[in-house]
């Protein structure tokens, strides 16, 4: 069973957050175990939702169900590259800070490691952002790629999905140095 | 004290069937606090918290042990403290293999439970088994099982472990049903925090994240009161003066609360001499900033939680404020200030959490069905993988009950089976986890790579785990037994205290102290030439010359050949005191820098 079959929708790619925040919160009201319901069923809205959350699953989904399988690509885009080094190079510079500052003991010490990862986390969040708003410029191509995909192009909807896993795996990668980096700031 | 329920009349009133309600089984709800517990159960379709003999509805989280097997609960064991024997804020411990008055954590807890269980049997007239009980949203694997284990103790069937925020949020939001909203809980207790994002829409309320400390309270409150105070708490005090000092501590923070200025007492004890009386006045402005750094440390997972829920600080439309620390002025301006809203009014921070909890055991047997919870695990599953890193299995914030699932194989052939080890935590490499213990993959005698077994790690709405294993072949699911990894951070602490105290093994104490002083002076001139490169010129001509000196003076003992351990320490610890100022300004510098 697709998600969109789950949830009792349309199989659609462009898609809002109450399309699928609608149908799963009905469902699944009446499917937690707590109401009297299947767990497993529960549990399948649960991941249903998931998928459609995240654009990069419901666009491979998408593609899944349209009979697109999908391959592997030999080339990545300049921007790919660029970004695939500046995430790189900040999980250096934070595991290098993170050793650092369990060795400062002094008050001085402390302060410029303090400024140091205050300085860190600008660059992260920027970063983030950056990551971000890319992702959210290829979701607002989703429309654009069913229209294609109804001439049987489906061309530029599989370059999306490649760029849409990098850019996830990122964000995710991203999120975690934030948190570590969290742990040793004391502002 | 008593509250009338008119709120609560008001909003369920018409939408629970009184009638129906005679046939739904009685679960307690309880707020297993760290300072105070309260229990309540559904009446007539509606949330009653149950009062003591003495009118009550509070019930002091304290167990006293008495020297010949007594024991006493509650306010009767409170008045014994400063005469030793009385174990309070047990929840801090709970979890953990430290002991406490001779007992575990479970043990000294299920008292509690059981006090609570005869407060409401009392009231209700008859015998009550089952109960809905409260934790922390950030409590872990073990700590959730160790309060399971508590319920067991007290023999009670604990049918649902619900989060101390998302009980909250029912409490405030089954008043409001009908309105979509999204609400930040801000749960600051005794000694856990906590923080949750939660969706409340008609028929459901959903928690989209959650973060918290659970070693973060009131206690540290009344511990920076003790510091402020100059109370050492770390010298070596007898219990007793301890427990005076801290019952101290707490009434000043509460008087705090209405008042400008309350005097700290300690009288000096007969027969005690390792302490001499302390009277002090403390001035509210001066525990505001003592208590500072805490709210900055809940500031942090508020952010956190936002971040993760994917919701932006102006999204927010109602701040609840759980836990009896947020009574204080200061934390409620702190929130204030944080989520750019008041807090609501009319919700009372010290009964709320109880009341979800009512309302939750009100959900499971039948007696309300105009809201389900989904709530969600607070950290992340996994396992560990080639390389000592963590493989989350399951990503924190995922909703509850879930499962997720790895297919393994066999390494060699004929292997009976492979031993995974599962971790809970955020951190990167498995070691700085937390280890909930190994499980056995069985495998068949096949070829190498040709077993396969599936292993499913399902969360229950309880936010407990259970492992199973499918055999592909059969089809069949086993569970697969955890062996504890009985190890935890107290422990881990331990360990590497001994490790490191190894590693610098001198037979003789001065060089010790020579060593560790060089080492450290080392580190401090090297970020005095850089500190002093990037604003050494902001610093006032008095301190600079101060520090001057202090730096030569280091150098001096460094060259030294007398190497005097002493007298090279105290010029290190010297150096670094008259650095403050600049330390200071660097930090001051970089945050402006950074806005």
């Amino acid at each position: 069973m697709t998600a969109w079959e789950r949830l009792g929708i349309p199989l659609q790619l462009a898609m809002d957050e109450e399309d699928w925040e609608k149908p799963f919160s009905k469902l699944s009201a009446k499917a937690h175990p707590d109401a009297g319901g299947e767990r497993m069923e529960f549990e399948a809205l649960c991941q249903a939702r998931d998928v459609l959350k995240d654009p990069y699953q419901r666009l491979e989904r998408w593609l899944d169900a349209k009979g697109k399988h999908v391959g592997h690509s030999s080339a990545v885009s300049p921007e790919v590259a660029v970004m695939f080094e500046k995430v790189a190079d900040l999980k250096l510079c934070l595991s290098e800070w993170l050793s650092l500052g369990e060795k400062t003991s002094s008050q001085l010490g402390r302060a410029l490691h303090q400024r140091k990862g205050l300085q860190l986390r600008k660059r992260l969040e920027s970063c983030l952002e950056e990551v971000t708003r890319w992702e959210g410029g290829m979701e607002n191509e989703f429309g654009e790629l069913s229209k294609a995909s109804e001439k049987g192009d489906y061309e530029r909807a599989l370059e999306v999905r490649g760029e849409l896993g990098f850019l996830r795996k990122w964000r995710s990668q991203l999120r975690g140095f934030y948190g570590q980096l969290w742990e040793g700031l004391e502002f | 004290m008593a509250k009338p329920a008119s709120w609560f009349l008001r909003a369920v009133v018409g939408r629970v069937g009184v009638l129906g309600k005679a046939m739904s089984e009685m679960i307690l709800g309880i707020d297993l606090g760290t300072t105070n517990s309260v229990v309540g159960v559904m009446e007539s379709g509606f949330p009653l918290l149950l009062a003591d003999d003495s009118g009550s509805r509070l019930t002091p989280s304290a167990v006293w042990y008495g020297p010949n097997g007594e024991k006493e609960v509650g306010e009767r064991a409170l008045r014994r403290r400063g005469m030793g024997g009385v174990v309070t804020s047990v929840k801090r411990l709970i979890g953990s293999s430290q002991e406490v008055a001779g007992r575990s954590p479970e043990e000294v807890s299920s008292e509690i439970l059981k006090q609570l269980v005869r407060v409401a049997s009392n009231r209700l007239e008859k015998e009550v088994t089952k109960a809905v009980v409260t934790v922390p949203a950030y409590f872990n694997e073990s700590q959730r099982g160790a309060t399971m284990r508590a319920g067991e103790l007290a023999g009670l069937e604990v049918v649902r472990l619900l989060s101390e925020p998302t009980a909250a949020a029912l409490a405030y939001g089954l008043e409001k049903l009908g309105d979509e909203k999204t609400v930040v809980v801000y749960d600051l207790g005794g000694g856990t925090f906590d923080v949750s994002v939660l969706k409340l829409r008609k028929g459901q309320f959903e928690v989209l994240a959650t973060a918290g400390d659970t070693r973060l309270g009131g206690d540290d409150f009344d511990k920076a009161i003790l510091q402020g105070v100059g109370f050492d708490v770390d010298a070596a005090h007898s219990s007793l003066v301890v427990e005076r000092a801290l019952a101290e501590a707490q009434r000043v923070k509460v008087a705090l609360s209405s008042q400008d200025e309350v005097s700290f007492r300690l009288p000096f004890l007969e027969g005690d001499s390792d302490v001499e009386g302390i009277s002090e006045l403390v001035v509210r402005s001066d525990f505001e900033k003592w208590i500072t750094p805490y709210l900055q440390k809940t500031e942090r997972y508020c952010c956190q939680a936002l971040a993760d829920a994917g919701v932006a600080t102006e999204e927010v439309e109602a701040v609840v404020a759980a836990g009896g620390s947020t009574h204080v002025p200061a934390v409620k301006s702190f929130i204030a200030k944080l989520f750019e809203r008041e807090v609501e009014d009319g919700v009372d921070p010290d009964e709320v959490v109880a009341r979800g909890a009512v309302i939750q055991a009100g959900i499971i047997s039948g007696a309300i069905r105009e809201v389900v919870l989904l709530d969600v695990t607070p950290l992340s599953l996994g396992l560990e993988t080639i390389g000592g890193l963590m493989n989350v299995v399951i990503p924190r914030n995922t909703t509850i009950p879930c499962r997720a699932g790895e297919m393994f194989t066999n390494a060699v052939s004929g292997q009976a089976a492979m031993k995974i080890r599962v971790l809970q935590g955020e951190r990167e490499l498995a070691r700085d986890n937390w280890e909930l213990g190994e499980v056995e993959v069985p495998f068949g005698s096949e070829a190498k790579g040709q077993a396969r077994v599936g292993v499913q790690f399902a969360l229950d709405a309880n936010g407990l785990l259970e492992i199973l294993a499918r055999d592909t072949k059969t089809g069949e699911d086993r569970i697969l037994r955890i062996e504890s990894a009985a190890i935890d951070v107290a422990d881990v602490k331990v360990e590497q205290m001994v490790s490191d105290s190894v590693e610098h093994a001198f037979s003789d104490l001065n060089a010790r102290i020579f060593h560790e002083s060089k080492l450290k002076a080392e580190e401090m001139l090297e970020a005095l030439e850089m500190a002093m490169g990037l604003i050494g010129g902001e610093l006032e001509g008095q301190n600079l010359e101060e520090v001057r000196n202090c730096e030569r003076e280091v150098r001096r003992l460094l060259k030294s050949s007398e190497e005097d351990g002493a007298a090279f320490k105290a010029a290190v610890v010297q150096l670094d005191q008259a650095t403050e100022e600049l330390a200071a300004l660097l930090v001051t510098q970089a945050i402006g820098e950074e806005s």
